[in-house]
């Protein structure tokens, strides 16, 4: 394991700052009726925080953390004093082997390669077809991901053209490429410290989501901030993911930008949607759906809600949406 | 060691944040949960649809930039020209209770 280089992250940060700062065009119009809707009419919740959970460090993975949880006092971002749990996560899922991620030639099936979302509500299997449409899914006739001649995709495929390409600037000589690295690169994992409120403090204004870090998984893995989908789309790239949101690079080492189901590893008796990690205010995450495949419909502005049994809690978004929660209900450790 | 490394972060970063400026305004239709909110407050509703859906909700910061984070379950839509007509008046009314 690899220890996270902090130097590196100020100008990571800047950028995704600055790219996120850009207006641009393209949208869709459409001549259209609402048919269906897929809800959970039948939950009786509230979006108070009036009822708490505390942290459950039994929640996580044995694997999923390098030591032991501790407890040391901790200033909230509200100015209080509380607290809060030291988690020093592996930064390598515990529950499964990382996936592939980018196809090899362009006849490559979905069972191959991994998948592909740029947050507007669609999940792509990276198949050869998958490469081959990119010109008319993106509307650009410079996608040219593969060799014409041998059908080969172009795949970043050692550590120098992960380095280069894994990056929201693109070396140009990677632009038209898959990108992909191997957690060899990080020494099977990067990994991380948090501190988490024990008892989640909600406050009376919400907090928004940096360009860091949303929470911790079970099993694990960070749950990073969205993906800069446009910066690696403007340099003709796909940042593979593999099948469960999950990309690697020398940064933040392997992370998710979605929530496929991979981490939902603590299962709810009561049919609710099962717990998949913690937000870094110490509210719980579960998955969008409960057993029956519906998702709430009383989810607050930073998509929570209270019940009976898990108290104020968020439910993820769909993989797709390129994000986990929309803002933190409760305060943060500093 | 510190001071070079001090040097190199402040040097990618602005080159990071530069050349992200430039790519980001390529526009590949990838956009539409950040269009929704150009001209929104935060906590104001939002809504817009990709993919024949319809997601609904309200405008938060991500990376200190406005887009729209769904809170409704997404809306499944279907072309009025795919959809018989007796159809296209129910799912009208539907829409009217909204």
């Amino acid at each position: 394991m690899r220890k996270l280089n902090a130097p590196i992250l100020a100008p990571l940060a800047v950028c995704i700052l600055a790219l996120s700062l850009a207006a641009c065009n393209g949208s869709d119009t459409q001549s259209s009726v609402v048919t269906e809707t897929t809800t959970d009419e039948g939950t009786t919740t509230d979006t108070s925080t009036d009822f708490v959970v505390e942290v459950d460090p039994f929640n996580f993975e044995s694997d999923a953390l390098i030591s032991s949880i501790t407890t040391q006092t901790c200033t909230l971002s509200n100015g209080d004093e509380a607290s809060c749990y030291k988690i020093d996560i592996a930064g390598a899922p515990s529950n499964y082997e990382i996936g592939v991620f980018c196809p090899r030639n362009i006849t490559s099936t979905a069972d191959e390669a991994g998948i592909w979302f740029d947050g507007t509500g669609e999940v792509y299997d990276i198949t050869g077809d998958f490469i081959l449409n990119l010109p008319t899914l993106y509307n650009d006739n410079h996608w040219q991901l593969y060799d014409e001649g041998t059908g080969l995709v172009n795949v970043t495929d050692t550590q120098e053209s992960c380095d280069g390409a894994a990056r929201p600037n693109v070396e140009e000589q990677y632009q038209n490429h898959c990108v992909e690295c191997s957690i060899d690169y990080v020494d099977g994992g990067i990994s991380e410290s948090f501190l988490i409120p024990i008892t989640p403090v909600a406050t009376t204004q919400n907090s928004s989501i940096g360009n860091t870090n949303v929470g911790v998984a079970l099993n694990g893995v960070v749950l990073a901030a969205p993906a800069p989908v446009e910066a690696i789309l403007g340099a003709y790239t796909i940042a593979a993911f593999d099948d469960c949101a999950g990309h690697i690079n020398l940064v933040a080492g392997y992370h998710y930008h979605g929530e496929a189901g991979c981490s939902q590893t603590q299962i709810q008796s009561d049919g609710h949607a099962a717990m998949m990690g913690y937000a870094l205010d110490g509210f719980g995450i579960f998955g969008m759906l409960n057993e029956d495949g519906l998702e709430p419909t009383d989810l607050d502005e930073c998509r929570g809600h209270t019940d009976d049994t898990r108290g104020y809690h968020y439910h993820a978004a769909d993989v797709s949406e390129n994000m986990f929660i929309g803002c933190f209900k409760g305060a943060t450790a500093r | 060691m510190k001071i070079f490394n001090v040097i190199k972060a402040l040097t990618t970063g602005f080159l990071l944040a530069t050349s992200c400026s430039a790519l980001s305004h390529a526009g590949h239709g990838s956009n539409v949960p950040w269009e929704a909110c150009e001209e929104k407050a935060i906590n104001e509703d939002c809504s817009y649809i990709s993919h024949d859906k319809k997601a609904t909700g309200t405008c938060q910061a991500m990376n200190k930039v406005l887009m729209c984070v769904r809170n409704k379950p997404l809306e499944t839509l279907i072309d009025k020209a795919t959809q018989p007509a007796s159809e296209q008046k129910q799912s009208v009314k539907s829409l009217a209770k909204r």
